[in-house]
């Protein structure tokens, strides 16, 4: 079971790999840049170890006293200076190139989750989507800022060496090249390592963590079963465990890393036997026939830590890779979402006069879901009329405000507004004919003012008030501190749910809209807010088209007809009294109600 | 920092082993380098005359070489090795003794924070904790035998080289990581600010999509949320500019130890106070003992986080806690429960959730209490599992007040069926096991058919071996809810606690479990907390719970007949 989900995250990472290398375009200059300086910074060290052999070689060899090299010991401060700019230059560089990056598809999800709407993001928990956009985009930062720039630099730097070495002596090159035989595939090999390291260490960490967490979550659990203390063992037993087990992967891991580790160590070793054994003379080739000077020998072994130092730097960028991918996945799971389900915008126009709207056969189902939600809805709503909508849970009330809504689109069937199709409308604009209340009213951080006037944002300051009088928001707000401008959201002035369905009611006041769609927005009160939210809510609808899904009877009653919604479709439509003299759905639910508790 | 470091201690002998290696691979990384430069320079000196060139000795060094070449490799792997296997075993002695610290607080003196929030940063800083060791203190050392070692090495062939030496390593070592911490701190805790500010205005609109949607502010969302973004990024790229000048400081500091060190050496050697050998040594040296020294930049930055983490830690893990249960037995006198003027609030400043609360349910009684939600109903299930100690008024289960209760006695006289039952994210076996770990496996197929769950399970493709984690997938609400009521039965206690047990069940689901639980509890004290009408006709009483206090209580005909409360609440017909 474990190897076959190996298999699946190796699969989906190949496609998130392939999307981390695509977006490495929207920052290619910055990416270039770093490396370009990366590689100028080496070209500098090459330089600076032919300076250093060349001070070493004039004092111990030609003689020279420390004053004739004076114009040497400049350059070499010269060249220091030039490589701390580098340095600096890399840094910032590689920051815009991940900042770039990151900025791009931030922008990306943020338009992909607002423009596929409340469908989404209320079937995820609201951490995932937030992470999402907030800590997997950060990780995709150090894949564009280093990763990518060392993978070139990985190639450029060895190779630059390569050349200033090979022509002072084949021999030493050559031992070079061959410690590293063929630099890309060297690189394949210790990056696979690397990976499967990192990527090891990493899982068995975030495991154990995973189920640390989880027996912390279940603590109240465990101590209604006076079990705490056999969690603790059991954290420390499977703690162990894990350590076991990752060890044993790690011992033969570690080794792809000491294969590297090696190579470099003995060429560097062999580099320096060579010479010293072509000095005295006891080897006479690989200097195309011109004797090794000192100045020569001291360069090659200077450079030869160098050769290796960019691919064990990528190497400690590997898990910079392993983490932009797995932030890659998890981005790609909200970025590539079948085609957004809410409504296309349209250019703005007017909207035909009168709104009277009407539901043709409207037909939608859902992923995972067998069958239809909507199996062929047909029903009108006149203006000024006040229907309720009724319905078992689960029976797609709450789909039928969410097309109308535009944040679902029907699978087939038509929505028609004053004779127009509702796909066709600009969505901006129908909105505005609409105010929408909830089960549960989402409050922003910001001021009770700035929460009112969510739908109205130019509206003055007497309207504010008079839509908050009107929903009985100032009966509350009167006595906090700052009144309507007090802040809401930090936990200490949190209001109760009462009163933020108060406010979202003054929200639907200010905005005046001709259409109002209610969500069951009484449930779960209790009896004085609930009290305050109704008479509110019945200034509200004067004058309005309403449709209100509604498990009240009492608002069942006073509605000018019900619709009754059973499997999919409107089984049933009609003014109260007449649903209960006909004696059909609508009459078997409520009396099924009474009954429901000789049930068993 | 301190009660961690002091979780260390044994595991002293271990990170003592694994620095050995550390410090031998640093230091062959020194000798290779060091031995071959000046073997190079030697032989090439000898090498202008032939008779020097036959006298000098190539096997030493040429052994040395190899001898230092093999060494870094086989220090490297076991300093790895070592170290790795002490950082997991730190990390099992960091978590058993957070989690044993924290268990006698949970849920109560965890409570003012968001839970979710809280767990997951507990995690994570125990995480950071863990990375002390191998991140901060092995840099550390293996840093400082180097800073200390090289110069001494050098200080054998020219002191003010080695003076030299020790005054850059220093500065590159510890005075430029300081310097970026100091200069890096500001914006440290502007990033902390900048990033909440982004994920509050991420996180609102996630949860409001449809009120921003409906009332078309979707687009003065995207602005909020984008003008927080933009001042994360320009902060975070102040902090970058930090880390480059710091990365310019090493360069800087790198180079100016070799100039320094050419430069008094080429004048020593011209004069002849030094074998030009050793400058070539001594040169190679220092470009070696530099790349030791680098790393601790990052232990730096680590060692900031691992302090927070400890502190934040220690704040939670030191808090009081706030229940302490006695060890003498009780001799409760039945089954009965008795709330005695009970008044109760979460914090001393937040409002009270019961008011002198008087409720009393004989032995074997069935007794629904109905309110909305906020009304105080978990309350009192939290109360009667003694999370919490009422603020004043006293609680008794069996005639004996609950503070006279061991939490054993307790545990075994209670099953609680809470809205929030957690599944563990292990094997449904697993988890029937945590309520009774010496149920056999008849006890639990017993238990999940009482349940009405044994044919659900029984279907399942590994039985009771299924692992809940992918139970997501299979298994619905009301599933869950029987698990948990499976767990109940395995308890086998006389009185059960059932917190809002059908919320976010179907009707036909509610139903049934209400008819289950019935069944299971005839002659057992049930208490049931829901604000679902459903079942209300069959217990004994129904209690109407506001504001903290009785609204009213009767048999459920004689609360509708009277069309008080009740009736009023069940005005809605699903």
């Amino acid at each position: 079971m474990v190897s076959c989900m190996d298999s699946i995250s190796a699969h989906t990472s190949k496609t998130a790999r392939r999307w981390l290398f695509r977006q490495a375009w929207r920052a290619r200059g910055w990416v270039a840049l770093t490396a370009a300086l990366g590689l100028a910074s080496g070209l500098l060290l090459i330089a600076q170890a032919a300076l250093v052999a060349g001070i070493v070689h004039g004092v111990f060899i030609a003689g020279m006293p420390r004053d004739q090299l004076g114009s040497r010991f400049g350059l070499l401060i010269a060249v220091i200076g030039l490589r701390a700019l580098l340095a600096w230059g890399r840094e910032v560089a590689g920051f815009k190139a991940g900042a770039r990056v990151r900025s791009a598809v931030r922008r990306a999800l943020l338009e992909g989750l607002f423009h596929t709407g409340p469908a989404l993001t209320r079937r995820h928990a609201g951490g995932a989507l937030a992470s999402s956009v907030m800590e997997q985009v950060e990780a995709l930062h150090n894949f564009y800022a280093f990763y990518l720039p060392q993978l070139a630099l990985a190639a450029l730097v060895p190779l630059a060496i390569l050349i200033a070495v090979f022509p002072i002596s084949w021999t030493a090159g050559a031992i070079l090249l061959f410690t590293a035989p063929l630099i890309p595939l060297f690189m394949i090999l210790v990056g696979m390592g690397a990976e499967s390291i990192s990527q090891k260490n990493f899982q068995a960490l975030s495991r154990l963590s995973a189920q640390f967490l989880d027996l912390l979550r279940g603590l109240p659990n465990l101590r209604r079963f006076d079990r705490s203390q056999a969690a603790a063992d059991k954290v420390a037993a499977v703690s162990e465990d894990y350590r076991h087990h990752t060890m044993q992967v790690l011992r033969v891991a570690f080794l792809s890393s000491a294969v590297l580790e090696f190579f470099s160590s003995v060429s560097i070793a062999l580099v320096a036997v060579y010479l010293g054994t072509s000095y005295l003379g006891y080897l006479n080739f690989g200097t195309y026939g011109n004797p090794l000077t000192l100045a020569d020998g001291l360069f090659i072994l200077m450079l030869a830590p160098d050769y290796f130092l960019p691919l064990r730097e990528l190497g400690t960028h590997y898990h910079a890779r392993a983490e932009a991918a797995g932030a890659a996945e998890e981005i790609l799971k909200v970025l590539d979402r079948p085609p957004p389900t809410s409504l296309p915008s349209n250019p703005p126009q007017g909207l035909p006069q009168p709104l009277e709207i009407r539901f043709r056969n409207i037909r939608l189902g859902f992923e995972g879901r067998g069958g239809n939600v909507l199996a062929g809805v047909d029903f009108k709503l006149a203006p000024d009329e006040q229907v309720a909508l009724v319905g078992p849970s689960g029976a797609g009330k709450t789909t039928i405000l969410d097309l109308l809504l535009g944040f679902l689109q029907p699978d087939g069937g038509e929505i028609v507004i004053g004779g127009r199709p509702l796909a066709d409308l600009d969505i901006e604009t129908w909105r505005g004919q609409l105010a929408w209340i909830g089960q549960q009213p989402t409050l922003f951080h910001g001021t009770l003012r700035e929460n009112i006037r969510l739908g109205r944002p130019q509206a003055d300051s007497q309207a504010i008030e008079a839509a908050a009088r009107a929903a009985r928001v100032t009966e509350f707000s009167r006595r906090l501190p700052g009144g309507l401008d007090t802040r809401i959201g930090e936990m200490a002035a949190g209001l109760s749910r009462g009163q933020a369905q108060r406010v979202a009611l003054a929200r639907a006041f200010l905005k005046d809209a001709p259409l109002l769609l209610l969500d069951e927005p009484t449930a779960g009160l209790d009896l004085q807010n609930e009290q305050l939210v109704l008479e509110a809510l019945q200034a509200l609808c004067r004058n309005r088209t309403v449709l209100t899904v509604s498990h009240r009877l009492a608002s069942i009653r006073a509605a000018d007809r019900v619709l009754v919604l059973d499997g999919g479709k409107i089984v049933e439509t009609g003014c109260y009294d007449a649903l209960m003299g006909a004696r059909g759905r609508l009459y078997a639910m409520i009396t099924r109600r009474e009954g429901a508790f000789d049930l068993a | 920092m301190r009660p961690f470091v002091h979780l260390l201690k044994p595991h002293r002998a271990w990170m003592l082993v694994g620095l050995l290696p550390a410090v031998a691979a640093a230091g062959a990384v020194v000798g290779l380098l060091a031995v071959s430069g000046w073997f190079i320079a030697a032989a090439a000196f000898a090498g202008l005359t032939p008779v020097t060139a036959h006298a000098f000795n190539m096997l030493h060094p040429s052994v040395a070489v190899r001898f230092f070449a093999i060494l870094r490799t086989l220090a490297r792997y076991a300093e790895r090795i070592v170290n790795h296997n002490t950082t997991f075993r730190i990390l099992t002695t960091l978590r058993t003794w957070v989690y044993a610290r924290i268990a006698p607080l949970a849920p109560s003196g965890l409570a003012g924070f968001r839970q979710g929030d809280l767990l997951n940063r507990i995690v994570a800083d125990v995480d950071a904790l863990d990375n002390l060791f191998i991140r901060v203190m092995t840099p550390s050392v293996v840093a400082g035998a180097v800073m200390i070692g090289v110069p001494l090495l050098l200080a054998a062939y020219a002191p003010a080289a080695a003076v030299a030496l020790a005054i850059f390593l220093m500065a590159a070592g510890l005075a430029v990581p300081a310097g970026a911490r100091h200069w890096g701190a500001a914006t440290g805790g502007e990033l902390t600010q900048q990033s909440s500010r982004l994920r509050i205005h991420l996180v609102e609109a996630l949860q409001g999509m449809a009120d921003l949607l409906a009332f078309n502010a979707g687009r003065h969302q995207t602005e909020r949320i984008w003008s927080a973004h933009q001042a994360l990024t320009a902060g975070q790229e102040r902090m970058s500019r930090i880390n480059g000048a710091s990365a310019a400081g090493t360069t800087l500091l790198t180079g100016g130890a070799l100039w320094c060190v050419l430069y008094i050496g080429a004048d020593l050697v011209a004069t002849g106070a030094l074998d030009g050998a050793h400058l070539a040594l001594m040169t190679f040296a220092t470009l070696a003992a530099f790349e030791a020294v680098t790393p601790l930049a990052a232990a730096y930055q680590y060692l900031g986080q691992t302090r927070q983490a400890a502190r934040r830690l220690n704040e939670i893990v030191s808090r009081p806690i706030p229940v302490r249960f006695p060890s003498a037995p009780v001799k409760p006198v039945n089954t009965g429960i008795a709330f005695e003027s009970v008044s109760f609030r979460y914090h001393p400043e937040a409002p009270p959730v019961l008011e002198a609360f008087n409720l009393q349910v004989a032995p074997s009684e069935h007794v629904a209490i109905m309110g909305a939600t906020g009304s105080g109903k978990s309350t009192l299930i939290n109360l009667l599992c003694r999370f919490w100690d009422p603020t004043a008024g006293r609680v008794f289960i069996g005639n004996q007040d609950l503070r006279l209760w061991p939490e054993a006695q307790l545990r075994q006289n209670l099953a609680v069926v809470s809205q929030q039952s957690h599944l563990f994210n292990t094997s449904i076996r697993e988890n029937l096991l945590w309520a009774k770990p010496d149920a056999e496996e008849a006890d639990l197929w017993e238990a999940l058919d009482k349940a009405r769950l044994s044919a659900f399970v029984a279907n399942l493709p590994d039985g009771l071996d299924t692992w809940t984690g992918e139970l997501g997938q299979l298994i619905s609400g009301g599933e869950a809810r029987r698990l948990a009521v499976a767990q109940a039965v395995l308890r086998d206690a006389p009185i059960w606690l059932l917190d809002e047990p059908t919320e976010g069940l179907d009707t036909e689901n509610e139903h049934a479990l209400i008819r289950t639980i019935r069944t299971l509890t005839r002659g057992r004290t049930l208490l049931i907390v829901t604000h679902r009408p459903v079942g209300l006709a069959e217990m004994d009483r129904v209690v109407v719970l506001e504001n903290g206090k009785v609204a009213e209580a009767g048999t459920y005909e004689a609360l509708m007949n009277a069309k008080g409360r009740l009736a009023a609440m069940l005005d809605a017909i699903w």
